[in-house]
């Protein structure tokens, strides 16, 4: 991975989705080398006391234009740094490092997709949507609970066919989706991925795990997960280096949060 | 500037704090490591380790608290692959060592003492528990173990600060590095917020205690290099370290929050020193 460019970005714009908030902010020479399913990190302003940068949804970019190129980082205010950012003023400047992690795989030829996603992360699944779109495929949208879906408005302009289960309904709604799909794409915190991989079964499945706080430059350790190399031998990884977007198949869903024991911190194979 | 620390002349007097480099390279394209006066690793122990369950970092007001179970690759695997790494970038290293007993750290200076491009082992004396069982036995091992022109550091926590000091100094320590992070169990309103539970606040939020720590042992041990550590983010907060009576000083939150807070705070620090010699 190449590192993130780290910038003063300025603000160019806010504006409101929902309890969602979507800053457009200054990435020259930047916004040309990311794509979906990758992220920024932003720091929040030190006299806050919160000295995590936020791991930031990219849902767009745009490469060209007076600033020499543009992102939007989508915001979720239920998490209190992510809030102190979404009051940034047009003009603020914000400390960003991106493009940040992997981002995900477009088919070779037009395929039958399923995107889920959850809160702020399915930002990163409507890009990819616009990608898919453009190149033909076609693709079913879910919005996943607990959150509040984000933006509901662009899946519905995108999307062949848009679902917001209830959270009794979702696993039983996936799995027919995802059966009768050539690929799965979900994007959202590590609870709801395990529920999406388990209904996708064997269809293949790119994963963009949220990881919410992260530090400067991968050094910190804080957000490994195991993952099985594809020389059989599982490590802990760092999502927020090694990810954000994995290869649902190799995670070990059941043990998040745990490190098992032959599971040493290392890099994938 | 220059700085004479126990014998090792350092290019600069703001260091990397141990822990919060990662391996090394992932920083190099913030701030060059070589920049750095010295890098002091994460503690190296004997065998590799996996490190300790999620979460194992959370925010704290003003800091951060951290388990993350000091992982690593065992110090076989640290002498032959990270350590020439480190060295490639042109860094002066400083390798933290940590074990269980006094024989595990033992064991760990023998291997470094094979190893090329070790300045100087700094000790980390500290246990989630609180300080290690018997820091003047870990001293005398790690100093009989490590080469004659090499200096040892003991790293210490702010409790019982002059006792455990005068202990590690009397069993041969050339230095002190003040202070670590400081134990602490952060709560979420249902349980623990870390998985091990307990873990080490730094940051801001411990700025005034490790001020005091170096404030006190420079006033008990006037000869004594000390590296200063605890909530530096800015030049003037690695000055006032300077001003405690601290020979160096190491940021570690920082760059955390920060990658390229080296380069800045050492910016800022010149810019200090040349305009303004009475700032708050
Ligand atoms: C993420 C993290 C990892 C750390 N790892 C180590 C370590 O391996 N060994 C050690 O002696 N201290 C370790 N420390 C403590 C720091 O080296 C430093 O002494 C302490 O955090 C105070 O400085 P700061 O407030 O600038 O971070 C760690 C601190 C942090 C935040
Ligand atoms: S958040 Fe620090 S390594 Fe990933």
């Amino acid at each position: 991975m190449t590192p993130g460019a780290q910038w003063r970005a300025k603000v160019l714009a806010r504006r409101r989705s929902g309890r969602y908030t979507v800053l457009t902010v200054t990435a020259p020479g930047v916004a040309d080398r990311c794509r979906p399913g990758q992220f920024a990190s932003v720091a929040v302003a030190p006299d806050s006391g919160l000295l995590l940068r936020r791991q930031v949804w990219l849902g767009a970019s745009s490469a060209s234009g007076r600033d020499g190129g543009a992102l939007e980082l989508v915001l979720d205010p239920a998490e209190p740094g992510a809030a102190r950012l979404a009051d940034s003023d047009k003009g603020a400047l914000l400390d960003v490092i991106a493009p940040l992690g992997r981002p995900f795989s477009l088919p070779r030829e037009p395929l039958a997709a399923v995107l889920a996603g959850s809160g702020s992360a399915a930002a990163a699944l409507l890009w990819l949507a616009a990608a898919l779109g453009a190149q033909g495929s076609r693709f079913t949208f879910v919005h996943l609970p607990p959150a509040e879906p984000y933006g509901p408005l662009d899946a519905r302009r995108l999307a062949a066919d848009v679902w917001a289960p209830a959270a009794a309904e979702a696993d039983t709604l996936l799995a027919g989706l995802a059966a009768a799909a050539d690929v799965v794409y979900s994007a959202g915190p590590g609870t709801v991925l395990a529920g999406v991989a388990a209904a996708a079964g064997a269809t293949p499945h790119q994963a963009a795990l949220q990881t919410g706080l992260v530090c400067g430059a991968a050094t910190c350790t804080a957000c490994v997960i195991p993952v099985r190399g594809r020389d059989g031998v599982s490590r802990m990884v760092r999502a927020c280096a090694d990810g954000a977007v994995f290869n649902a198949d190799l995670v070990r869903w059941d043990e998040l949060g745990t490190i098992p024991p032959e599971c040493h911190d290392g890099a994938p194979a | 500037m220059t700085v004479d620390l126990a014998g090792i002349p350092l290019s600069h007097e703001v260091l990397v704090a141990s822990g919060c480099a990662g391996t090394g390279p992932d920083l190099q394209p913030y701030t060059p490591l070589a920049d750095f006066g010295a890098v002091v690793t994460r503690s190296i122990t004997l065998a590799p380790r996996p490190g300790g369950p999620l979460p194992r970092l959370v925010e704290s007001p003003s800091g951060l608290v951290n388990a993350l179970g000091l992982p690593g690759p065992g110090v076989e695997e640290f002498a032959l692959r990270e350590l020439p790494d480190l060295c490639a970038t042109g860094a002066t290293v400083i390798v933290s060592v940590w074990g269980e007993t006094p024989a595990e750290y033992a064991k760990v200076a023998q291997r470094l003492r094979q190893a090329d491009g070790v300045a100087a082992v700094e000790v980390n004396l500290s246990h989630p528990s609180g300080a290690a069982p018997d820091p003047a036995a870990v001293v005398h091992q790690v100093r009989r173990n490590t080469a004659a022109g090499v200096p040892v550091l003991a790293k210490l926590g702010p409790e019982a600060l002059l006792a455990t000091a005068r202990a590690c100094l009397g069993a041969g320590a050339d230095g002190l590095s003040l202070v670590n992070a400081i134990p602490a169990v952060p709560m979420t309103t249902t349980g623990p917020a870390l998985g091990a539970v307990v873990g080490g606040l730094s940051g801001p939020a411990i700025t005034p205690i490790a001020l005091r720590a170096v404030w006190q042992a420079r006033q008990a041990f006037p000869d004594v290099p000390i590296v200063g550590s605890g909530g530096i983010l800015t030049g003037p907060d690695a000055a006032r370290f300077l001003a405690a009576g601290a020979t160096a000083v190491a940021v570690g939150t920082a760059l955390l929050h920060d990658p390229s807070a080296g380069r800045r705070i050492m910016t800022e620090l010149a810019d200090l020193s040349a305009t303004d010699p009475g700032a708050p």
